[in-house]
């Protein structure tokens, strides 16, 4: 028996139409939820009356979602809660004292080297209808503090950046393993059919531990997130090479042919059927995509709101990637996450020395930009359906590395959500005197992970995966949706 | 604080933890026997299968079809009818080479009309290079091969091409299955280890770089979890890949449905633990075994030779010492003094005065005594050495005396053990060839292999192991469990050395920096002690790893874990009068005598187990450093013996071979028996889980070895006969790769959570033919199988109702249409446009860089785009910079085994057809070559040409025509330029097509 259920189509070439139909005869919907409910019904197909030709082709959720898409702004290098978004007015009163005596006992941090216990050198004030406390580090951004829930308990589990960058995207701290974008996509679909259903805007940082934080892992490739360059060339390939439209058409034309005859000859043709549905598909993406990124249709208005127009380089790259974010949501496209521009040379929000400098730039880059695009979102109605979350892989300590920065802190962070069925205005758990360590609703990451996919419709515990002998889940056997956070 | 002869310590190996619960006790107990049960067919070991009787006998070619046939017609299915010649001879070459047949293979394939062409086809591509290409690649797929580490540096993997190669070497050579095995497991243990035909190459030992071809973390902040992960990275792709289990589930608790018990996981970590890494000199390693073999035994024959004759020249003037002595201490007559030299004379006083405050020379407590100063005298008498305890003290190593521990060297330059006291050093200097008389044991580096040197092009190891050539010159310690953490190593010289904590390797970042350190004993003459603070590390596992600091002397005596730094007192040399004689004559004939003594045990090379031999050791010393106190120079016999044994010496230095490239290899170290982790978790440690297969397996016997990691024997029980498991994975991997699914479709889990098998008695009977018929050959077994009528059927169902009623085509009922993978899609995509560069194995070609090849640790520079023509297995393999082509059509992410690629098809593999440069490229190469070779003829013909070079067959009326029209418009649309434009684009459109990138 073929125990692998919930199994695309398209990876299974021996599956043919007849036998499609024939499976699906009882209504696509029934087969569909028998196979999201861990049916294990052989060679059961998700979206099985669908033809191949449309590997992305959205399929129901588990129970009604209150997002369809997700924009996943990821802070990567590690921002500090401390100067952010969770106030301690202990630090400013234990200011140049041995944290060691202050704090006590300190867990191991990645290098060892600890100073005096650091004041925050950014003012915090109440923001919002909410009064939330931040940092005026984001003054565009605070300014929606009653779109935001501030989660700021959140743990992780590893302490250098590769590991904790895959064990934010993937639920695993190691290599190999699907990214959340793959894993929704794979549960959901996409809804437009011209263009992947996990794109990764890239600012210019690829995250430590490289593409792979992107990756569909064991799942079909489908998923894998694609990477499109906010500047320069967006998607590799995607660009004709033929001199003009003409001749490319030509030859596609005779591909085509070819391909036809051939399939007269095929007995199982499936997987030819479906790779001919995929040239069709490649040869739209070649005009969606630039179609995508010409902003030339953008009001000034909404250019300026987004800073497109900001005085500082890195401010209009994510600009740039906000918009394009926005249009991604229109066109329906599933999961998309943004990568933070080179700021500061590879040295992201990892601000181990300097942290005045290195967490005023970056967030001269991104604040308003991120702030413009919760604006622009909320104008067009498509805040409600849209779920935006603001994460970095860890926190950072309290007291100083060396004089004037900040070392790695996975016990105690701050995240924040917004929109699609997040409870705006409000904030989520604390951490102890010190913004050390989480210390009231403390959550760990695969608890974001389940609340995501509980948004998106999704049980966590029923999107699963069969690889290497086991049902495989984002959130590994852990992971409680967060209640508290939905609206 | 007691004082105490090392003799009385007795070597600790300390092992974590006090027995706990097991982590299995809860809940419903482990029945190993009902779970084997519920899988019995699983468990017992392949028997020899009946061949089935089928109803049509005339359609099967090979006992294999019977089995096929049988099921389909039971389930009254009929199997696809036979496919034509040029579809057969395409898809065989793909599956045994990789690569797409030639116009002139299927031309010669085509006129062969005597019997058993086929089976000449099938000879000949097994007995082509590209077979072990093809084949190689495969089993890369299980090893997570890569040629970096991974994470934020993605540092490399020094060398690893080496393993790559050997694998393309050991399929093209057939290496039987079970030989193969042994090799990864312990390639570098075999007392025969394999050479490479007409070499002494050692080819064995790099089958065990496979182990560190997974991620590693540069700086880890908690270094014994990230161990964890580490081996359970290895145990997880040794279990999948050899035995078809998912054992790593069985890190946090037993499994939850095969017969597996978190014993068995940690079971397996004890032979990954035991074992450490190197670059191992393999071309060089065998022929340099044999040069030391007989520099021992040259040595071995002159030692006698010069001792004896150095001893006789020394007996010219050692009668005159006591007259000597007497006289520098002016004690003598004038009379006597007349018959001394002099010159002589004034050296003995000089002697007198530099005793007199070195408290190590042979003469101090003499001339302390006979100027009556009793405090001078030495407080030690004994003639042991001798090592202070304390309570915190742990001895780790103890090479002053022989077989206190395993003795574990990588190479020969550091021989078969260590020295003891009173053995003969033999120098280069013909007038003075003894060089030195060991004064107390040690380790010793032999100085005369400070020639090594790495292959020029051979890569240094990233981080700080990269800091030094330890290659061939590496002695290590046995792996303890560090208490207090400060270790002391008694040397001599220099040397560096690197505590492998964890197993950590890839030593790059800010956190473990200590670990590699350079150490020196400084100028004195004595060994020293030198402290290595590792007390962060106390309660981690570790060892130590000596290797050389240029061309310095080194001896390692002792590596001692203690609080305080140890107190070691050498043996005494000095000459110690007996109280009673007063009289300075009487005392320096007393000397006399002893020195006479000492010199006549020297001249019998037998100072060596002598109870005085540490006392005689440095009065030879003293002897042979001071010549001119005895003769006026070198005899002609000792010059003559010693030119004799130089020359012998030379003679064996020009045989060696002193540049070596380096390969990743396994080390052998000391037993390592790990604890169950509770829970996973690094720091609950509880019961011992000694060395084993799991016990699941009939063969599975503990291995107790200390002396060895034990992978030899786990090897040999792997292979044994018993092994439900060896024999089943390899044949259904095989299967799966020639009929592109498994007979279990889950080629790496065969457990309960796997597939069952679809044909069990074909498995077995495939199984029990590979091993007792077919000697565990990998070439017969693809052989038989791509000889069958299966192989041969059409991937065209014989009727409807075969699709109806097998729609997965688990039965086989034809062949079914498969997409290549992305190597080989790019191989023929080269192989088919002419500029494939059949060059086998060598150093990765660097994969093109894109600007879509970004992140830390980019290569400093590409290669060009078309990879000068090679094969795709020999694309740079790093992990952050994965070739874009291939990650598009489905190259596994090298993280663990994945013995079954996905197949997707997604649009980005369009794209890629469409728009990617290298198709481009190679469309136009194609082209060229086209009007080349088919200058006169008209575009039907040519059109022929190229379907035959690209699919294997000559296209059909309508093909033709469609594409000699569509040529037509792109010559308009190329604005009726002549040539080369449009036939490059037409190309590109052929190999865009369907037919290019599947198999039928």
């Amino acid at each position: 028996m073929n125990r692998t259920h919930f199994n695309p189509l398209f990876l299974d070439p021996r599956i043919n139409r007849r036998e499609m139909l024939r499976r699906a005869s009882n209504g696509f919907g029934a087969l569909a939820l028998t196979a999201l409910f861990g049916g294990s019904v052989p060679n059961l197909i998700a979206g099985a009356a669908a033809a191949p030709k449309r590997p992305l082709v959205p399929k129901p959720p588990h129970f009604k979602p209150r997002a369809k898409s997700v924009i996943f702004l990821f802070m990567e290098g590690a921002v500090s809660q401390v100067d952010s978004f969770d106030y301690k007015p202990m630090l400013a009163k234990f200011h140049g004292q041995d944290p060691r005596k202050a704090i006590g006992k300190l867990e191991k941090t990645q290098f060892e080297n600890v100073g005096q216990v650091l004041k925050s050198p950014w003012n915090f004030k109440q923001h919002g209808q909410c009064g939330t406390w931040i940092s005026d580090l984001f003054p565009h951004i605070s300014e929606r503090a009653d779109d935001l829930c501030v989660i700021r308990s959140m743990t992780s589990n590893f302490p250098e950046h590769t590991s904790a960058n895959y064990f934010l995207h993937s639920g695993s701290g190691l290599q190999g393993r699907p990214s959340m974008g793959a894993w929704v996509t794979y549960g959901l679909g996409s809804s437009n059919d011209d263009l992947p259903g996990y794109v990764v805007l890239n600012g210019g940082q690829i995250p430590s531990g490289g593409l792979d934080n992107f990756g569909s892992g064991f799942l079909p490739a489908t998923y894998q997130g694609s990477l499109l360059h906010a500047k320069g060339t967006p998607l590799a390939n995607v660009v004709p090479s033929e001199k003009t439209a003409q001749l490319q058409e030509a030859k596609r034309r005779l591909v085509g042919r070819l391909n036809q005859d051939s399939l007269q000859d095929s007995g199982r043709a499936d997987a030819l059927e479906s790779a001919i549905a995929n040239y069709e598909l490649a040869a739209r993406m070649q005009v969606a995509i630039p179609d995508l990124m010409d902003l030339s249709g953008e009001s000034e208005a909404t250019k300026q709101l987004y800073g497109l127009d900001a005085a500082y380089e890195h401010t209009r790259t994510y600009a740039r990637e906000c918009i394009l974010a926005r249009r991604l949501v229109e066109r329906g496209v599933r999961f998309i996450e943004l990568t933070i521009p080179m700021v500061d040379g590879y040295s992201r929000w990892d601000a181990h020395g300097g942290l005045k400098k290195n967490h005023g730039d970056n967030a001269r880059a991104i604040d308003q930009p991120i702030a413009g695009l919760l604006i622009d979102l909320k104008q067009r109605g498509l805040l409600d359906e849209t779920l935006i979350v603001w994460a970095g892989e860890f926190g950072r300590t309290p007291f100083a590395q060396g004089g004037d920065g900040r070392d790695h802190n996975e016990y105690g962070f701050s995240v924040w959500l917004a929109g699609g069925g997040v409870r705006g205005g409000m904030t989520y758990g604390e951490t102890d005197d010190w913004g050390y360590k989480a210390a009231v609703n403390k959550l760990e990451m695969h608890d974001l992970h389940a609340t995501i996919l509980h948004l998106l419709g999704m049980d966590h515990e029923k999107l699963t995966y069969r690889f290497g002998g086991r049902d495989i889940r984002l959130t590994d056997v852990r992971g409680d949706v967060v209640q508290g956070v939905i609206a | 604080m007691a004082v105490l002869a090392i003799a009385l310590f007795a070597m600790t190996f300390s092992l974590r933890g006090e027995p706990v619960a097991s982590p299995s006790g809860k809940g419903a107990a482990f029945n190993l026997e009902e779970r084997k049960q519920k899988q019995a067919w699983l468990w017992e070991a392949p028997r020899r299968q009946k061949i089935p009787a089928v109803k049509d006998r005339r359609w099967p070619l090979a006992p294999e079809d019977r089995f096929v046939l049988n099921r389909l017609e039971d389930a009254k299915l009929s199997p696809a009818p036979a496919t034509d010649d040029r579809t057969w001879l395409r898809r065989v070459h793909f599956v045994i080479t990789g690569l797409p047949p030639g116009r002139n293979d299927i031309q010669a394939f085509l006129a062969d009309a005597k019997p058993g062409a086929r089976e000449r086809v099938v000879d000949r591509l097994l007995a082509s290079p590209h077979f072990g290409e093809r084949w190689a690649r495969h089993w890369m797929d299980l090893m997570r091969y890569a040629e970096s580490r991974g994470h934020e540096g993605d540092y490399i993997i020094a060398n690893a091409w080496h393993y790559r190669d050997y694998l393309i070497r050991a399929f093209n050579e057939g290496v039987p299955y079970d030989q193969f095995l042994l090799e990864h497991l312990a390639g570098d243990l075999l007392p025969k280890p394999r050479l490479r035909p007409g070499t002494d190459i050692n080819e064995s030992v790099i089958a065990t770089g496979w182990p560190f071809l997974g991620e590693e973390n540069h700086s880890p902040v908690d270094i014994r979890l990230d161990e964890c992960e580490r081996i359970d990275n290895k145990v997880d792709v040794f279990s999948k890949t050899f035995l078809g289990l998912t054992v790593s589930c069985a890190r946090c608790h037993d499994h939850k449905f095969d017969p597996i018990r978190a014993q068995d996981y940690y079971a397996l970590s004890g032979f990954m633990l035991g074992s450490s890494f190197r670059q191992v000199r393999f071309e060089a390693m065998e022929n340099n075994r044999a040069m030391a073999g007989e520099l021992a035994v040259l040595r071995e024959r002159f030692v006698p030779r010069l001792a004896k004759a150095v001893a006789t020249a020394n007996e010219r003037g050692i009668g005159q010492i006591a007259e000597y002595l007497l006289a520098a201490q002016g004690q003598s007559d004038v009379s006597s003094k007349s018959s001394l030299d002099p010159k002589r004379l004034e050296l003995w006083s000089e002697q007198l005065r530099t005793a007199a405050t070195n408290t190590t020379h042979p003469l101090h407590s003499f001339i302390s005594r006979s100027r009556g100063n009793e405090t001078q005298i030495s407080p030690s008498k004994s003639n042991e050495s001798l090592l202070t305890s304390t309570p915190t003290m742990k001895i780790i190593a103890d090479f002053t005396r022989p077989n206190q521990q395993p003795w574990k060297v990588d190479g020969e330059v550091f021989g078969k053990g260590p020295l003891a006291v009173g053995d003969i050093i033999l120098g280069n200097d013909a007038t003075n060839p003894i060089a030195r008389v060991m004064p107390y044991g040690a380790a010793r580096r032999d100085l005369f292999w400070s020639g090594l040197k790495a292959a020029s092009g051979n890569e240094n190891d990233s981080g700080r192991l990269g800091a030094t050539s330890r290659s061939g010159q590496m002695l290590r310690t046995p792996t303890v469990m560090l208490g207090v953490g400060k270790l002391h190593y008694l040397i001599k010289g220099k040397t560096r050395v690197y505590a492998s904590v964890d197993s950590h390797l890839m030593n790059e970042g800010p956190l473990h920096a200590r670990l590699a350190q350079s150490v020196d004993s400084g100028p004195g003459a004595q060994p020293r002690w030198v402290t290595h603070d590792l007390t962060p590390y106390s309660g981690h596992r570790a060892h130590v790893e000596f290797g050389p600091d240029g061309g310095s002397e080194l001896e390692v005596l002792m590596v001692v874990e203690s609080a305080e730094t140890p107190k070691w007192h050498a043996a005494t040399g000095s000459f110690e009068p007996d109280t009673t004689l007063r009289s300075p004559a009487n005392c320096a004939k007393e000397f006399q005598r002893a020195v006479v003594a000492a010199n006549k045990q020297l001249g019998r090379a037998a100072i060596a187990g002598s109870p005085q031999a540490p006392q005689q050791a440095a009065l030879a010393n003293w002897l042979l450093k001071n010549p001119a106190l005895f003769h006026d120079g070198p005899d002609s016999t000792t010059m003559r013996v010693a030119t004799e044994f130089l020359a012998g010496q030379s003679n064996i230095a020009s045989r060696v071979r002193w540049e070596s490239r380096t390969a990743v290899a396994w080390l052998d170290g000391t037993g390592v028996d790990e604890n169950v982790l509770v829970r996973g978790k690094p720091f609950k440690p509880g019961e011992l889980s000694p060395r084993s297969l799991p016990v699941a397996f009939a063969s599975a016997k503990p291995i107790t070895s200390a002396e060895t990691s034990g992978r030899l024997e786990l090897a040999r029980q792997l292979v044994d006969l018993s092994n439900p498991l060896v024999a089943r994975t390899i044949v259904n991997r095989v299967w799966h790769h020639v009929f592109g699914r498994g007979i279990v479709p889950t080629v790496d889990n065969f457990g309960a959570l796997g597939e069952r098998p679809t044909h069990p008695e074909l498995l077995d009977h495939l199984a029990w033919q590979f091993v007792h018929e077919d000697d565990w050959s990998l070439k017969r077994l693809i052989k038989r199988l791509v000889l069958t009528q299966t192989f041969a059927m059409s991937s065209r169902s014989a009727d409807a109702r075969s699709e109806e009623l097998d729609p997965s085509n688990a039965l086989l009922h034809g062949m079914p249409v498969r997409r290549l993978e992305g190597e080989v899609i790019r191989d023929a995509l080269l192989s088919v446009s002419g500029r494939l560069n059949p060059k086998v194995g060598g150093p990765p070609m660097m994969v093109h860089l894109t600007e879509f090849l970004v992140g830390r640790g980019r290569p400093d520079h590409g290669g060009p785009l078309d990879g000068d023509g090679r094969r795709s297995i020999y694309t740079s393999m790093r992990r952050n910079f994965l070739p874009t082509l291939m990650q598009t059509f489905d190259a596994p992410t090298p993280f663990s085994t994945v013995g079954k690629r996905n197949v997707t098809n997604v649009p980005a593999q369009s794209l890629a057809l469409m728009n990617d440069p290298l198709f481009h490229q190679q469309a136009r190469v194609w082209a060229e070559r086209l009007l080349s070779e088919m200058r006169d003829a008209d575009d039907a013909r040519r059109v022929q040409w190229l379907f035959e070079s690209a699919y294997g067959r000559l296209p059909t009326e309508t093909e033709t025509s469609a594409c000699v029209e569509s040529l037509g418009e792109l010559r308009q649309l190329h604005e009726g330029k002549p040539g080369l434009e449009a036939w490059a684009d037409l190309c590109h459109a052929l190999l865009n097509a369907n037919d290019f990138i599947y198999v039928k």
